[in-house]
């Protein structure tokens, strides 16, 4: 039982990793039809391919799913209907460093030739439908241990212990997100922090304490010829070859929200969720005491409350959490008060992204836990040393009441 | 030892001691903590004394100018002129903890900040002494109310430094003095030892927050709120 949970959860991180909260083309179709590889096709040549979105790539014309090979199934709230992708030019970012060792050029064009594109189309709750590239591209180690093929992995399969990186992007070839896994959990997502090899910056996204690690990408590329009569299709391919297009890539190991990333935050298809004005931010004084070079108190329950479109509520406290800001950080009370107020309403704001991200389906010690690590990371900036310890204070703090305000 | 050259010797005698170290360390995490058994965390004598420990840590000692880790912060301070020296004991945790900053970098992307940590727990008679690398890029945070610019910590490694070694003596001699019963521990060792099933004081343990990893560091010296876990290590 725990195993296809562990199956469901993988794959249905695929697909909210995927959704990536944009509205696109899309044209909403009767919800209650059946979303499966005919309805796809059918959806790909009647309204797709006249869509802005289909012309908006440069790669419109030379690559067609391969609807020979379709993998339907339903994942969450959503209809899925996967095809591998099949593309005049197929390209996968390669990082060397693998298996304890720089794999030699013939392993990387291995790689590679073993990567999987798939292209899957889904409809969500209000009928909408999304086209999601995603690449799969395993890790050394995994690779050998299936053989040198992946070519049956999908999100609706039992790749449950997939190793590698999973890289989704948006039919127009645009990033929405890369995440390595190992054994069928996610372990690392991209910052999509770019460093060229000549030391030049790319886009800097969205940061938070992380632990991070630098991997170096090239481009490994294959160039093929297709003929594409109708749906049928014929390739001849070349060799992989490295097309020396290199870069270093941060990955990190806490998770990042997917809106950051995408510059939107509204789930196609799902309640959503806002802070209860009454219960959320705060604006209260403090009673702050001093020990050593900190400010300390310890709050009365203080908590959050979310509320959806449909009335529900979600109420998260903490009880007597105890609080010290570094006197470095706050010369004064008054200070002291602003910088926690200032945090703990930042960290609120970003919880309510991650709740509406995840469709509401965070549970309560989750949430708490973001929370927390927001709460510990805004407090931090600039200057560590404050801390937010939700099991409250041993030693004589000074109590303080909580106050909200809209 | 016939057939065995000085220094497989010396290597077996190293690991005997380090054996030995994690032995006291690893039997100490078993008396304060009730590990594999969270819920029973509040009935355990070792987990209340922690508490206890802590209590009498910030009424007694943190705001005393004439306690004994006062006055070894001024002794060092006088020792390291220049160098900027921060008493963080007031952290909720059962330890006395000190980070001197070493340097401060700025630049085009953001500030590197170099500390060296002196960490004395209070729960082992081990104290540890390691630096801390952290790197602060200025970031927008895209939030609903304000758009914000801010320097948050981007990445953060512990390593080692040969360089300011002449620093780590002084402070040595200077523990030695005013704490006599507590014995140095290499940190790479202690917090590349993962203890399962519980949480450090202050942490809390959940099944549904997966499975975060702890080391022996962690549990007896300082779980730093600030620091994902497991945080990355070099040597």
């Amino acid at each position: 039982m725990r195993k296809y949970f562990k199956i469901a959860l993988f794959a249905f991180t695929l697909v909210l990793v995927g959704i990536s909260c944009q509205k696109e083309v899309s044209s909403p179709e009767n919800q209650n039809d059946v979303f499966n590889e005919k309805a796809a096709k059918e959806w790909y040549y009647g309204t797709f391919k006249k869509s802005a979105e289909w012309a908006a790539s440069n790669l419109k014309g030379k690559k067609l799913p391969d609807w020979k090979h379709p993998v339907a199934g339903k994942l969450g709230n959503y209809d899925i209907a996967e095809f591998p992708l099949v593309s005049g030019s197929t390209s996968f970012p390669i990082y060397s460093n693998q298996a304890n060792r720089n794999l030699a050029s013939a392993d990387l064009s291995r790689l590679a030739n073993a990567s999987v594109s798939k292209i899957i189309f889904f409809k969500g709750k209000s009928g909408e439908i999304f086209v999601r590239e995603i690449d799969f591209i395993p890790d050394w180690d995994y690779l050998k241990e299936k053989k040198y093929d992946i070519s049956n992995i999908s999100i609706l399969n039992k790749e449950e212990d997939f190793s590698g990186n999973i890289i989704v992007k948006k039919w127009d070839g645009s990033l929405v997100s890369s995440v390595m896994y190992k054994n069928g959990h996610q372990t690392m997502k991209s910052k999509l922090i770019r460093v060229s090899n000549d030391g030049e910056n790319g886009e800097i996204n969205s940061i938070e304490t992380l632990v991070c690690t630098d991997y170096q990408f090239c481009i490994w590329q294959q160039d093929c010829e297709i003929v594409i009569n109708g749906d049928q299709m014929t390739t001849i391919c070349e060799e992989w070859y490295n097309t020396g297009d290199c870069w270093i890539e941060t990955y990190c190991e806490e998770d990042t929200d997917d809106c950051v990333l995408t510059g939107t935050c509204e789930t196609p298809g799902e309640d959503t969720w806002e802070l209860d004005q009454s219960k959320a931010h705060l604006c209260g004084v403090y009673n702050w005491g001093t020990i050593g070079a900190a400010w300390y108190t310890k709050l009365n329950p203080v908590g959050f409350s979310l509320v959806n479109t449909n009335g529900e509520i979600r109420t998260f406290t903490f009880w007597d959490p105890c609080i010290s800001i570094a006197k470095s950080s706050a010369a004064t009370t008054q200070q002291a008060n602003e910088a926690f107020n200032q945090a703990w309403n930042q960290a609120a704001d970003k919880v309510l992204i991650d709740f509406n991200t995840s469709g509401g389906a965070l549970g309560d010690a989750l949430v708490k836990d973001k929370m927390k690590n927001y709460l510990q990371s805004y407090l931090n900036i600039n200057n560590p040393g404050s801390t937010f310890n939700p099991l409250g204070c041993a030693g004589n703090i000074p109590q303080s009441p909580v106050s909200y305000c809209p | 030892m016939l057939g065995i050259s000085h220094k497989a010797q010396f290597r077996i005698a190293l690991k005997l001691i380090f054996m030995k170290v994690l032995d006291e360390l690893l039997k100490k995490v078993y008396f304060f903590y009730p590990i594999g058994c969270w819920e029973y965390r509040k009935n355990y004598p070792g987990y209340l004394q922690i508490e206890k420990i802590i209590e009498n840590k910030i009424n007694n000692e943190v705001n005393n100018p004439t306690s004994v880790f006062n006055h070894f912060i001024n002794e060092v301070n006088t020792e390291i002129k220049g160098l900027k020296i921060e008493n963080r004991s007031y952290y909720q945790f059962p330890n006395y903890i000190a980070n001197i900053s070493l340097k401060e970098q700025v630049n085009d992307i953001g500030i590197l900040k170099e500390n060296m940590i002196i960490c004395i727990s209070l729960l082992a008679d081990f104290y540890t002494i390691f630096f801390e690398e952290q790197f602060l890029i200025e970031s927008k945070q895209k939030l609903r109310i304000q758009d914000k610019s801010s320097f948050h910590i981007y990445s953060f490694e512990t390593f080692l430094d040969t360089e300011n070694s002449p620093i780590v003596d002084i402070i040595k001699k200077k523990i030695a003095s005013f704490f006599p019963d507590k014995k140095y521990v290499s940190h790479y060792l202690i917090k590349n030892f993962i203890v399962g099933g519980f949480a450090p004081y202050g942490e809390e343990y959940s099944y549904e927050l997966g499975q975060v990893k702890y080391s022996l560091f962690d549990f007896l010296f300082f779980a730093n709120p600030l620091i994902p876990r497991p945080a990355k290590i070099l040597l």
